[in-house]
């Protein structure tokens, strides 16, 4: 259970690993691969062949040695051992090699008087120290026997210089780590940069739609709040002015001379409240009075209530964690807005018994979803006409989003988180 | 990458450090590696102590060692033998390390040797007969060398800047391989030709000969041939070569025998050596007999 949740929290890590973190994790050990293998591959393989290369030109020599040692020993058998090292340095001279030494050990595997042919040259006399230079060199060793049919008198050994060598691929190794260094580097850091570069575009890209928002949620405030002036005015001036006027026709219809003055009055009287009627409609297309005067809360808790009562829906309202803080007037009417027409569907066209509606609020963002037990709709978006598509372009104009799918159980979900404005995160 | 985003520097070099943590193995491989066979001789931490057994002794008095002493000594044992003295045989040249090895370790009854024993070869107990001294020179090919040198013109030839002979001839130097009594005679004589000839070794600027008979053949057959050689060998063997003498230099080298243990034949044959008549045949073959001490 422990380590389930060692790997959860490890997963959950990860996953809130920027891409540039989590990439470079990823690249590290690649790049750590890349450089052992260009580091070491090719120059070991090189070592190896030429180790190869050494031990067969020493064997080589070694066996061409020990042939001519072995004539040697047939033709003076008691003496040949006593003239190996001119006999030796002679073959060496006109070899042309890179022999460093050539030791004649008897068969016992003991360096005999005037077996090592390094004392003729002034090396060390007596037998070769472990990890001995000749010279400047190490040597790589072969060995062949010195035989002549019956018996093996001794072996010949033959030292071949490896420090070439060992340079040679010491500094081929220290070119290929550093090749190896800078192929690692460029495959850690190109995807990186790449990867920044983009992210800064991202960001960029994020920040001017950020602003873009905040500049359409401030210009719809501004339309919203003027678009209730112009609602308010309508209802207080035309409003009140053709509701007084009705009230003296009324007087007048009742009261008037003859029977034409008062039909005349009482024909007026029609004519004032289709005039009413058109300003209500006015008022409430500028702005929904219900939002103005009472606050969203309550308006969305009314109108869903009277919504739900025409259309004989069971209806459930829970807009507690609206709280009382004022909301921006364009956010406001936004989400007014959007709950009418997902109610309006609800009732027209999801051929529902039951509406939900919830609104919450925090710091930041407004939450408002409605939801529904009718049929639902296609979840490639067919059926879902303009009033849906409108909720979801008013709420990206204010910098929010809106998703509209099946509600778990059956029926439609309309959700929608609004920006409260400067209060975003 | 920065800390902000990226791996911290620590894993950067920890990555870095796993990568060329098998380029660093494989340079320890490298540099430390013994790739071939390994002989049983390494790691030895001292000379095998063995004592050399003697070999039975020998039916006739048995002699080898350096080339130049060979010559000689054959024809004292010719003469020796010829007087009733016995048998010797004198075998072709091992060099005089070889005949003072031979000699130590009984295989042979004398050892010819043509320069002194060296630090450790004195350690080893043998008994120096020095016996006659030889002039050692520069012998040439006989067609077409000059008269005589300088000390300058030797140096020019063994350091490759002279390269012709008087006539515009050619001239071919044929070194004696390094430790050669006769050449290292020479160097004592000659102020910088021992330098010279170092050089001339190191740069493998001529060929070098291991021989005084393969000497002698190459002075012979090749035209403008130049090498050390020894003019009593010269003479001994009647080897018709161009012999020059080098103007107020005078090499010499002793010629000797070296013997482990006391023999009466070889007492004998010693006896002859120091003999009237031993001195004489050593005196016609162009050396000088060395004083009995």
């Amino acid at each position: 259970m422990g380590e389930a949740s060692r790997r959860a929290q490890k997963a959950d890590d990860a996953a809130e690993l920027a891409p540039e973190r989590a990439l470079a994790r990823r690249l590290l050990p690649l790049c750590a691969l890349l450089v052992a293998l260009i580091g070491t591959t090719a120059p070991a393989a090189i070592y190896l062949l030429r180790c190869r290369e050494l031990e067969g030109h020493a064997a080589e020599v070694a066996d061409a040695l020990a042939d001519l040692l072995r004539d040697e020993a047939r033709a003076r058998p008691a003496l040949w051992r006593y003239d190996t090292v001119k006999l030796v340095e002679h073959f060496r001279a006109y070899e042309g090699g890179n022999v460093a030494a050539v030791v004649i050990t008897d068969p016992e595997g003991d360096v005999p008087p005037g077996g090592d042919s390094r004392a003729l040259a002034g090396g060390a006399a007596g037998p070769a120290r472990a990890g001995e230079r000749v010279g400047p060199a190490r040597l790589v060793w072969a060995s062949a026997g010195i035989d002549t049919g019956t018996s093996e008198l001794g072996r010949v050994w033959v030292g071949v210089s490896s420090e070439a060598m060992r340079v040679e691929t010491l500094l081929m190794l220290a070119g290929f780590a550093a090749l190896g260094v800078v192929l690692g580097a460029m495959l850690y850091l190109l995807p990186l940069g790449a990867l920044r570069r983009e992210e800064r575009a991202r960001a960029a890209d994020v920040a001017a739609r950020l602003r873009l928002q905040t500049l359409s949620t401030r210009a719809l405030g501004l339309d919203e709040d003027e678009r209730r002036r112009i609602a308010r005015d309508l209802h207080d001036g035309l409003g009140q002015a053709l509701t007084g006027l009705r009230l003296q026709l009324q007087v007048l219809a009742t009261r008037g001379g003859d029977d034409e003055a008062r039909h005349l009055a009482t024909r007026s009287i029609g004519l004032a409240d289709e005039a009413l009627d058109e300003v209500r409609l006015a008022v409430g297309a500028l702005a929904p009075p219900l939002v103005a005067e009472l606050g969203l809360a309550e308006a969305l808790a009314r109108y869903a209530e009277g919504c739900a009562q025409r259309a004989g829906l069971a209806c459930e309202v829970d807009v507690a964690g609206l709280g009382g803080v004022s909301i921006p007037a364009a956010i406001e009417t936004a989400a007014y807005r959007i709950a009418q027409e997902a109610l309006t569907n609800a009732v027209r066209h999801a051929r529902a018994t039951r509406v939900v509606v919830h609104a919450e609020r925090d710091a930041a963002w407004l939450t408002l979803s409605v939801r529904d037990d009718g049929i639902g709709f296609d979840a490639d978006g067919a059926g879902r006409g303009h009033g849906l598509g409108g909720i979801v372009e008013r709420a990206e104009l204010l910098g929010g989003r809106a998703e509209i799918g099946r509600a778990p159980g059956g029926g439609t979900l309309v959700r929608v988180v609004l920006p409260l404005g400067d209060e975003r995160a | 990458m920065s800390n902000r985003a990226g791996p911290s520097r620590r894993h950067l070099l920890l990555a870095a450090a796993g990568g060329l943590a098998p380029a660093l193995i494989l340079a320890g491989l490298v540099a430390t590696g013994a790739p071939g066979e390994r002989p049983p001789f390494l790691g030895a931490s001292e000379a095998p102590t063995r004592e050399t057994p003697l070999a039975p002794p020998h039916g006739a008095l048995q002699a080898a060692g350096s080339g130049p002493n060979v010559p000689l000594t054959r024809r004292l044992a010719e003469r020796f033998a010829a007087q009733g003295g016995g048998a010797i045989v004198v075998h072709a040249s091992i060099g005089s390390r070889g005949g003072i090895l031979a000699a130590s370790d009984g295989a042979v009854d004398l050892g010819l040797i043509s320069r002194p024993l060296g630090k450790a070869e004195l350690a080893l107990g043998l008994e120096v007969v020095p016996y006659a001294r030889v002039e050692v020179l520069l012998a040439a090919h006989p067609g077409d060398a000059d008269e005589r040198l300088t000390p300058e013109d030797v140096l020019a030839i063994y350091r490759g800047t002279r390269k012709t002979w008087h006539d515009g001839s050619p001239i071919t130097v044929l070194l004696r391989e390094v430790g050669d009594s006769g050449q290292e005679a020479l160097a004592r004589a000659l102020p910088g030709f021992g330098e010279v000839v170092a050089e001339a070794h190191r740069s493998r600027r001529f060929r070098v000969i291991y021989r005084e008979h393969d000497m002698k053949e190459a002075l012979l057959s090749t035209p403008g041939a130049i090498g050390v050689f020894d003019k009593g060998l010269a003479k001994i063997e009647q080897a018709p070569l161009r012999l020059l003498p080098i103007e107020g230099v005078t090499p010499t080298r002793d010629l000797a025998f070296v013997r482990r243990r006391g023999d009466p034949r070889a007492d004998a044959f010693l006896a002859f050596v120091r003999s009237p008549a031993g001195r004489e045949i050593i005196g016609e073959g162009g050396y000088l007999p060395l004083p009995v001490p």
